[in-house]
C-alpha cells in the first residue's frame, strides 16, 4: 500500500503546475536548470529565453541575465524579467523559492527529469507549452530513434560490464533506474552497479571492486592525476568523458549516448 | 539610576526605535532589483509586488527572527547565569537540524509523503515542519534529562544540551553520507541560516509565538533579575525559582523553535545583541528584554539588507547566518572597547 | 533580638534557613505570627521574613541601589515595577545600613564589607517583621559591626524581630536580648545572656575553657577564651 502511495506521489510530482495559469502565448521564459534551457533551445524557442541559472554554460545563453542557482532563484530578479513562464526541476531544496515565485503571481511548470520517459515527456510538454508541440514530439522521436539504432548495433557486440561514475570521493555511480543507467543499458553494457536503488547512488569502493567492471567511465570531470581513480581495479579500463552531455538530461542525451558508446569501445571520447 | 524600570525601558525603546526604522528603510530599499517606492504605492507592477509580497514580508521575517533569538538569548543567559549562552545551547539547534536533515532524507518514502501532507495542512514547508518537531523533541529531551531530584538544574540541562548538539551534528553528517549528493547541499544551506520569503499566515503565526514568548519573559524579567542572587537569595525574596526557570525555558524554546523553523540556524544574534544591550542599558532584565527584542529585530533586518547588497553581484540568496557574524563581530568589539 | 550561637556544625545556619522557610525540617513546624510558614505562599512568606545569607553572590552587575530595591520584590505586582514608595523605602534602607555612598556603584566592584552593607540594606528594604541574619558581621570591621547591630536593634525596638547567627560571643552578649545555644544539632541552652553565657555552659558547648566577666560599663557578660601562656 505504501509503495502504491509513493508511486502515485512520484507520478504527481513528475509534472507540476504552480501559480496562475500559463498564458496561451508564452513569449518570455525563465529556466531554473541548464537542462531545461537546452530543451527550450532545442525546441527552437531560444529567443524567448529571458533568464537562466548561473550554472548555465551554454554559449547561446551567455548574454542572458542570471537569476540564481538550483536552490536559490532570486524572486525579485525573476520578477524583474517579467516572465510568462518559469520552468523548474522539482526538488525538496528549491520548493520554498519556487512556491514563492508562484505566490507572487508567476506561472511555474516543474518537470522532473530523472529518467528517459520523464525527459521525453518534458520535451514534448514544454514544446506544447511554447506553442510548438510538433517540435517537442520531434525531439522525442529523434531521441528514441537514436536509442533504437544504438541498441541494434549493441546487439552485435560484446556485453561489457561497465561502471558509470559521476563522482569520486565519495563514489557516485549511475544506477539502472535513471536516464544515465537507461542509456548505459542501450549501449548493451551490463551496469556493474545493477542493484542500486536510485538514479545516482553512492557506492562503496569495496562494492565497486566486487562488481568487477571491465570499463569505468568517468563522466564530465577529470579524475585526480597520478593515482588510480578507483583503487583495487587494476585490470579495468578507465576512460573519461569530458563532455557534459550526459550530465544534462535533455536533447543532448543523444550526443551523450554516442559519446558513451565510443568510450565503451575504447575510442577516444571527446 | 533613579528612574523606574518602566521609564528606562521606554527610554531604551525610544532610543532604538529610530535605529529600527532606519534598518527597515534600508531593508526595504535594498534588493536584487530596483524599486520605486512611489510607483509601488500607486500599484504599479512589478514594483508593487516587489514591495508588498517580497520585501515587506522579508523585513517582517527578519524582525521576528531577530527579536525571537535575542529575547531567547537574554532568557537563557539569565537562566544559566552564563553570558556565553546562546539560544541554541539547550540542544534546540541540534534537534532542528536532525528534523530538517531527516525531512530531506525521507522525501519520496511513505513517511516523507505523510510529512508533506501534514506540513502542507499546517501551511509550512516539510523542512520547516520537521525542524519545529525536532526542536520541540530536543527541548523536551533536554528538559527531562536535565532534571535531578525533581528540579530543573540549568547547568545539567546545559551539559545535556551541548552533548545533544554534538550528537545531532554527528548524526546529520552521517545522514549526509547516506543521502543522495544533491540533497546534502540543501541541508548545508539550511544549517547556514537563510531568510526566505514566507507566506502571510506563517509570518503571523511566527510573530504571535515570538510576541507571546517575549511578553512572558518580560513579565518574568523582575524574577530573572532576582535569579542573579542565587537560588537561595531569589527564593528568600519570594521567587518560585523552579517555576520561573520552567516558564523561561519553554518561552525561550518556543521563540527559538519558531525562528529556527523558518530560517535555519542564524547564529550570533542571540549571543551578541543581549550583550550589546546590557553594555549600554545595564543588567536590569525589565529593560534588557524589550530592548533586545527591538535591537535584535533591527540588527537582523540590517544584516539581511547588507547581505543582499554584498551578494547582489553573485546572483544568489545570501546565507544570513554568515553575515550576522561577519557584521556583528567587529561591531561588538568596537562596543566593548568603548566601554572599557 | 535573638542570637543563635554555638560551635561549628551545630546547625545554626540550617536552623536559620528553616526559620525562613527555605529548608523543610524533617520533623517539627515553623510558625510565623501564628501561621504555618510552609503553608504560606512564597511571596507572603518573603513579606514576613527577610534573610541575609552568609554567602551572597559577589559578582552582581547591579548597583547597590538596584540591589536594595530588590528587597521590595515580594511587594510588587505582575510586571515587577516599583512605585515611588518602594524607591523611597530602598533609599531609606541604604541610609540605615550606611550604604548610601555606595548607591550607584556596581556591587561586583565593592569590598566584602561594603557588599555586606548593601545586602543588609536589601534585607531592611524588605520591611519584614522578622529579620534572619546568618553571620552578618563576618566581613565587617569593628565600626560597621557596631553599626549593623545598632541598626538591627533599632528595628527590633520598633517591633521587628531579628534572629542573628553569631560567631562572636562578645557581640552576642552585648547585642542580644536572648540567646539560643546549639551543639551538634541539639539545643543546649536558652535564655538571657547571663543565663547562657556561663563558663560551665560554654565549656560544655565548645569543649574549651572560657572566662566570663561582666562588662564594666553595661554589665553584659563578656566572654574571654582562656589561652594557656
Amino acid at each position: 500500500m505504501t509503495r502504491v502511495f509513493a508511486l502515485l506521489l512520484a507520478a504527481a510530482l513528475t509534472r507540476q503546475h504552480l501559480g496562475p495559469p500559463v498564458p496561451a502565448q508564452v513569449r518570455r521564459v525563465v529556466t531554473l536548470a541548464p537542462s531545461l534551457s537546452e530543451i527550450v533551445l532545442a525546441l527552437g524557442a531560444g529567443d524567448r529565453l529571458v533568464g537562466v541559472t548561473r550554472f548555465d554554460d551554454d554559449p547561446r545563453v551567455a548574454a542572458l541575465p542570471r537569476v540564481g542557482g538550483y536552490n536559490d532563484p532570486e524572486p525579485e530578479t525573476v520578477l524583474g524579467l517579467h516572465p510568462d513562464l518559469v520552468i523548474a526541476q522539482p526538488a525538496p531544496e528549491n520548493r520554498g523559492p519556487v512556491e514563492t515565485l508562484a505566490r507572487i503571481g508567476i506561472p511555474v511548470e516543474a518537470f522532473a527529469l530523472d529518467d528517459l520517459k520523464e525527459v521525453e515527456d518534458a520535451m514534448e510538454q514544454i514544446g506544447a507549452l511554447l506553442g510548438v508541440p510538433e517540435r517537442g514530439r520531434a525531439l522525442r522521436d529523434e531521441l528514441e530513434r537514436h536509442r533504437a539504432g544504438v541498441r541494434a548495433e549493441a546487439a552485435k557486440g560484446p556485453r561489457r560490464r561497465a561502471l558509470l561514475v559521476f563522482g569520486l570521493d565519495p563514489l557516485v555511480v549511475a544506477g539502472p533506474r535513471g536516464f544515465a543507467g537507461e542509456l548505459l543499458r542501450d549501449t548493451g553494457a551490463v551496469n556493474a552497479a545493477g542493484d542500486a536503488e536510485r538514479p545516482f547512488a553512492r557506492m562503496s569502493v569495496e562494492a565497486a571492486v566486487r562488481a568487477q567492471p571491465d570499463v569505468v567511465v568517468i563522466c564530465g570531470f577529470e579524475p585526480p592525476p597520478g593515482r588510480p581513480a578507483i583503487p583495487g581495479l587494476p585490470r579495468a579500463r578507465v576512460t573519461t568523458l569530458r563532455s557534459t552531455a550526459l550530465l544534462h538530461p535533455g536533447p543532448r542525451l543523444a550526443e551523450g549516448l554516442d559519446d558513451l558508446v565510443a568510450a565503451l569501445r575504447g575510442k577516444r571520447a571527446p | 539610576m533613579r528612574r523606574s524600570a518602566a521609564v528606562r525601558a521606554a527610554i531604551a525603546l525610544l532610543a532604538l526605535a529610530p535605529l529600527f526604522a532606519l534598518a527597515v528603510g534600508v531593508g526595504l530599499s535594498l534588493g536584487a532589483g530596483t524599486l520605486s517606492l512611489s510607483a509601488a504605492l500607486r500599484g504599479v507592477e512589478p514594483d508593487a509586488t516587489v514591495l508588498f509580497r517580497l520585501r515587506i514580508p522579508r523585513v517582517v521575517l527578519a524582525a521576528i527572527v531577530g527579536a525571537g533569538l535575542s529575547v531567547a538569548g537574554v532568557a537563557l543567559q539569565a537562566l544559566l547565569r552564563n553570558p556565553l549562552a546562546d539560544p541554541f545551547v539547550f540542544g534546540l539547534s541540534g534537534g532542528a537540524a536532525i528534523g530538517a536533515a531527516l525531512s530531506v532524507a525521507v522525501t519520496g518514502t511513505a513517511l516523507g509523503v505523510a510529512g508533506v501532507s501534514a506540513a502542507g495542512w499546517i501551511g509550512l514547508l516539510p523542512t520547516q515542519f520537521a525542524a519545529v518537531l525536532g526542536s520541540l523533541a530536543a527541548s523536551v529531551l533536554v528538559f527531562t534529562l536535565g532534571r535531578a531530584r525533581g528540579r530543573l538544574h540549568p547547568e545539567r540541562a546545559l551539559l545535556v544540551g551541548v552533548v545533544f548538539n554534538s550528537f545531532a551534528s554527528a548524526l546529520v553528517i552521517a545522514l549526509e553520507a547516506v543521502l543522495a549528493p544533491e540533497k546534502t547541499q540543501a541541508v548545508l544551506l539550511w544549517l547556514a541560516g537563510t531568510l526566505g520569503y514566507e507566506p502571510q499566515p506563517v509570518l503571523v503565526a511566527a510573530g504571535a509565538v515570538v510576541l507571546v514568548a517575549a511578553a512572558i519573559l518580560t513579565a518574568l524579567a523582575g524574577r530573572l533579575n532576582l535569579l542573579a542572587l542565587g537560588d537561595e537569595g531569589a527564593a528568600a525574596l519570594g521567587v518560585d525559582v523552579e517555576r520561573t526557570r520552567l516558564l523561561s525555558f519553554f518561552a525561550a524554546s518556543a521563540a527559538v523553535g519558531a525562528a529556527v523553523a523558518l530560517t535555519g540556524l542564524v547564529g550570533f544574534v542571540g549571543l551578541v545583541v543581549p550583550h550589546a544591550v546590557r553594555l549600554v542599558a545595564g543588567p536590569d532584565h525589565r529593560v534588557v528584554l524589550p530592548a533586545s527584542a527591538l535591537g535584535g529585530a533591527a540588527f537582523l533586518v540590517l544584516a539581511d539588507a547588507i547581505a543582499r547588497m554584498l551578494f547582489r553581484g553573485l546572483g544568489t540568496e545570501p546565507p544570513v547566518g554568515a553575515v550576522t557574524a561577519l557584521l556583528g563581530a567587529p561591531l561588538f568589539v568596537l562596543l566593548l572597547r568603548r566601554r572599557t | 533580638m535573638v542570637g543563635l550561637v554555638g560551635p561549628n556544625a551545630a546547625g545554626k545556619s540550617t536552623l536559620a534557613r528553616i526559620a525562613c522557610g527555605l529548608l523543610r525540617p524533617a520533623t517539627g513546624s515553623v510558625h510565623l505570627r501564628g501561621d504555618d510558614a510552609f503553608a504560606l505562599p512564597r511571596r507572603e512568606r518573603a513579606r514576613r521574613v527577610a534573610f541575609l545569607s552568609q554567602d551572597e553572590p559577589a559578582d552582581l552587575p547591579f548597583t547597590a541601589r538596584e540591589v536594595a530595591l530588590m528587597g521590595r520584590a515580594p511587594h510588587l505586582g505582575l510586571w515587577a515595577l516599583e512605585a515611588p514608595g518602594d524607591r523611597a523605602l530602598a533609599e531609606a534602607a541604604l541610609v540605615e545600613a550606611d550604604a548610601l555612598d555606595l548607591a550607584d556603584r556596581p556591587v561586583s566592584q565593592l569590598s566584602g564589607g561594603e557588599r555586606q552593607r548593601v545586602f543588609l540594606a536589601r534585607a531592611f528594604a524588605q520591611d519584614a517583621a522578622l529579620l534572619v541574619l546568618d553571620e552578618p558581621t563576618a566581613a565587617l570591621d569593628l565600626a560597621h559591626q557596631v553599626l549593623l547591630v545598632t541598626a538591627v536593634r533599632r528595628r527590633a525596638q520598633k517591633g521587628r524581630g531579628a534572629l542573628l547567627v553569631l560567631h562572636d560571643l562578645a557581640l552576642a552578649g552585648a547585642a542580644c536580648d536572648r540567646l539560643v545555644l546549639l551543639r551538634a544539632g541539639r539545643l543546649l541552652a536558652e535564655g538571657g545572656p547571663a543565663e547562657v553565657l556561663r563558663p560551665d555552659v560554654l565549656g560544655e558547648a565548645y569543649g574549651t575553657q572560657v572566662d566570663v566577666v561582666p562588662d564594666p560599663a553595661t554589665g553584659h557578660p563578656l566572654v574571654a577564651p582562656r589561652i594557656p601562656r
